[in-house]
């Protein structure tokens, strides 16, 4: 089997005039992957995707498609020519054309065939004369994504695709075009800002935090290990505690544990569903409580003065001013520092 | 999002587009470099005598005085009535909003004769005031309606609570929140006031266009008139550049966000004075010179012969089309590149037709003719040098209207097709070019009106024997023979004013 990656980014950079926005990027995506690039907006994001799709010249570094080089500071592979689908975060489908002629618009020949095989493929079988505006929004995501098939691209890249979609639709819509992507096995590279998103469908995350790719790896290792203390904040809810560290073992305030991190002050990483109330523990006082339906949180004053968030089920959920107990489960993260 | 100022914007322009573009925004720049050149024809001495003449300080005061009384009369109907039509709860305010902008389709020499047949006493300042205030103030109204539309009402709702809200206190308060919007309407009027020849022509008023046509005509010093022509063209440049500052700040102050429709004020037993207003103005600016053509045709009839306003007819529908559509065709690059890539060159190309927005027609008219004179003598007063000078008068237009509708379509279709295999031809011709097409064809239309009813290059280019429907009024009305020039102006509202009216209502 292949096993070359579909791409392949080496030391890439870019620059606007004086201003860097992507700083020596490296990362692969397999064949047959889904990729997330997931970091907040305004980190190079956007920059990142239209350098792999060749809208934008790469400054420093290397991309490769399937093993040919398509971007370089001597190489610039045109936009038509790199066999990429993209789907951009509003659909952008062309609103002169109906669904089956957006459809067909990257066949060369137009091929009816082809159109109605990817018209089914996404479930639009009687839509194929509708016009974009007379199509739901969802409809028309998946009328964006056949557009992106149709040429059996490399590659699709999908750009915040689901952002744009109402929060009760997002999850279904998701899942739809991730099983489509799945079924086709076609590489794919989301870009997202959604953390929840890249955690719960990616094989394979890349944090970008500032131009640089922060950590990358499968979904698990991020969340349970996450690189830095940054990364630990972006990556869902995460309590930072000062510890101090001997060289052996590092101490905070809800307990002691082995580590061979230099000795000084470190900060400790515990997630809020590693911690819970009981009858003993750190004792401390609600502050806040937030309560999801399914569950709830509670920021709890510990008596050194550091509040964390615990998460708690419904009948744990205490009020604000309520004395509780904490204990910790498990291993927090250890950073220096 | 879109990070960083590179991201959306292509910066590699394709050539097919960029060769004519450039080649046209050049080209349309020939007439001002022509009227330079024959400025300084007999020397730098003689340019600078010129200038510090009695008459030409004398020249540029009168001008100066006409367009800023003008302006401020501009600014005194329209900010009022326009926040009346947009903020207030006078009735009828949707017929009102519609028929104060009317007068931008009648051309200033119609509203001249208008009133000059009625009353010859008017030649002069107050005749030239009268009729250019009643055209000109839409460029003030138009662009402040869009603008009271859009402010926020609790402003409003502030100074009510705070005892500050009568009306005219009211009617301050919005008109400093849109003085940006105000400020570039004023200049428009005073560009427009400057540039326009019709009415001061009509009204025998000494100002720069009538007297840069009297120094071309008198023929024995056509240095004179392409030195006063230099001048008026400076002057209109500051003009159109301080539009395109305050227009810029007029559009970064704007709130971008939807705000809810506006609570209209009452007016209560204000609202008569209002009434009162728009009726006098609407009567003076439309009602008066319908209702003076409508008398002449119908106390002389058709003395000219049905069969010779129709040939005039002709003449004007003929060449205005065929320039139309070459206009369009040559503004079509410009337009594409200046929406849709951002470079050094499209920005410049921008500018470029920003410049010949600046140049009056009796300018273009008389460099055309310098032009024609020396160096197409065999074309020279045919057919094909007018429709040149007016695609060199009207291509501003024609960018505009290509322009704001490419502006329309998302940058991101063309990554779309980028990707799906089209190269950036073939995205101009699959994507852009059918996504403008109601564009074109509007500005196909807009242009087609503006030549129709365009007077100094007309009169000055036409081909020997021609007629067209405006400079057979112009030369009936010039030597005061106010019954033939009737059935012309009638024609003239039937085909050229009303269509104008119906197509700008509906962009």
């Amino acid at each position: 089997m292949n096993t070359t990656p579909i791409l392949r980014l080496t030391d890439v950079s870019k620059s606007f005039g004086s201003l860097s926005v992507l700083s020596g990027v490296s990362f692969d995506a397999p064949r047959g992957s889904l990729t997330a690039v997931l970091g907040p907006s305004g980190q190079g994001k956007t920059t990142l995707l239209r350098l792999i799709a060749g809208f934008e010249r790469v400054g420093d570094g290397r991309i490769e498609i399937d093993g040919e080089v398509v971007g370089s500071s001597s190489v610039h592979v045109r936009p038509d020519r790199r066999g990429i689908g993209i789907v951009p975060q509003e659909g952008a489908l062309f609103p002169h054309l109906d669904v089956a002629d957006n459809i067909g618009f990257g066949l060369p020949r137009k091929s009816q065939h082809r159109i109605d095989e990817l018209i089914d493929l996404v479930g639009l079988s009687d839509m194929g004369s509708r016009r974009p505006s007379e199509i739901s929004g969802g409809q028309q995501q998946r009328v964006a994504l056949a557009r992106a098939l149709a040429p059996s691209p490399h590659l699709v890249l999908l750009d915040e695709p689901f952002s744009a979609l109402d929060a009760g639709l997002r999850a279904g819509i998701r899942d739809e075009v991730i099983g489509i992507l799945r079924a086709a096995s076609t590489t794919t590279l989301l870009v997202t800002h959604d953390q929840e998103e890249a955690m719960s469908i990616a094989d394979h995350v890349v944090v970008l935090l500032g131009g640089m790719v922060a950590q990358q790896g499968s979904p698990t290792d991020i969340y349970e290990r996450p690189a830095s203390v940054e990364v630990a904040r972006f990556i869902g809810d995460a309590n930072l505690l000062t510890a101090h560290a001997d060289g052996s073992s590092v101490t905070h305030v809800l307990g002691t544990q082995a580590s061979d991190i230099a000795a000084g002050t470190a900060t400790v990483l515990i997630r809020p569903e590693q911690l819970s109330v009981s009858s003993d523990g750190v004792p401390g006082l609600v502050e806040r409580r937030a309560y999801y339906g399914h569950d709830g949180t509670i920021g709890v004053r510990l008596e050194n003065g550091e509040v964390v968030s615990v998460r708690v089920s419904v009948a744990e959920l205490a009020p604000v001013g309520a004395r509780v107990h904490v204990i910790m489960r498990g291993q927090a993260t250890v950073f220096a520092g | 999002m879109t990070s960083a100022r590179g991201s959306s914007w292509r910066s590699k322009l394709p050539a097919p587009l960029i060769i004519p573009a450039v080649l046209a925004a050049l080209a349309s720049l020939v007439p001002l470099a022509y009227l330079v050149d024959v400025a300084f024809d007999r020397g730098a001495g003689f340019l600078w005598d010129e200038l510090w003449q009695r008459r030409t300080l004398d020249l540029v005061v009168r001008s100066g005085f006409l367009a800023a009384c003008v302006t401020v009369a501009s600014v005194v109907i329209a900010v009022p009535l326009a926040w009346s039509v947009m903020r207030s709860d006078l009735r009828g305010r949707r017929v009102w909003r519609v028929a104060l902008a009317l007068p931008l389709a009648i051309p200033s020499y119609l509203a001249a004769f208008a009133w000059i047949s009625w009353e010859s006493s008017f030649a002069g300042f107050w005749g030239a005031f009268l009729v250019l205030t009643a055209v000109s103030y839409p460029y003030v109204y138009l662009p402040l309606t869009a603008a009271f539309g859009r402010l926020d009402q609790s402003l409003d709702e502030i100074a009510t609570i705070h005892g500050k809200g009568s009306v005219p206190r009211l009617i301050v308060l919005a008109a400093r929140q849109c003085r940006g919007t105000i400020t570039a309407g004023s200049l428009l009027v005073a560009l427009y006031v400057l540039s326009d020849f019709g009415a001061v022509a009509t009204m025998r008023y000494d100002a720069f266009t009538w007297v840069i046509y009297g120094a071309y005509r008198a023929g024995f010093n056509p240095s004179r008139a392409a030195v006063l022509a230099v001048v008026l063209v400076m002057i209109a440049l500051v003009l159109v550049a301080a539009e395109a500052v305050a227009r810029g700040r007029a559009v970064s102050t704007m709130t971008s966000r939807a705000v809810a429709r506006p609570r209209p004020i009452r007016l209560r037993s204000l609202a008569i004075w209002f009434h009162a207003a728009i009726v006098i103005v609407v009567g003076l600016a439309v009602l008066f010179p319908l209702w003076r053509i409508l008398a002449w045709v119908s106390d002389h009839g058709v003395e000219d012969g049905v069969g010779d306003v129709a040939a005039a007819l002709w003449g004007s529908v003929r060449y205005s089309l065929v320039a139309a559509c070459i206009t369009v065709l040559v503004a079509l690059p410009i337009g594409l590149l200046v929406a849709r890539y951002r470079s050094r060159t499209s920005l410049l190309l921008d500018r470029a037709t920003y410049v010949t927005h600046a140049l009056p027609g009796i300018v273009v008219a008389i460099s055309m003719v310098f032009i024609g004179v020396r160096f197409f003598r065999p074309v020279y007063l045919e057919s094909p040098f007018l429709v040149l000078a007016y695609v060199a008068l009207f291509l501003p237009v024609a960018v505009g209207g290509v322009r704001s509708s490419a502006e329309q379509i998302p940058l991101g279709l063309d990554d779309v097709a980028r990707s799906l295999g089209s190269g950036p031809m073939a995205v101009i011709r699959r994507v852009n070019l059918p996504l403008i097409a109601p564009g074109i064809a509007s500005a196909t239309a807009l242009v087609t009106l503006a030549a129709m009813k365009e007077l100094p290059v007309t009169m000055l280019l036409r081909p020997t024997g021609t007629e067209t429907l405006a400079t057979r009024l112009w030369t009936h009305t010039s030597v005061s023979d106010y019954a033939a020039a009737g059935p012309y102006a009638l024609a003239i509202i039937i085909f050229v004013a009303i269509p104008t009216a119906i197509a700008t209502s509906q962009r």
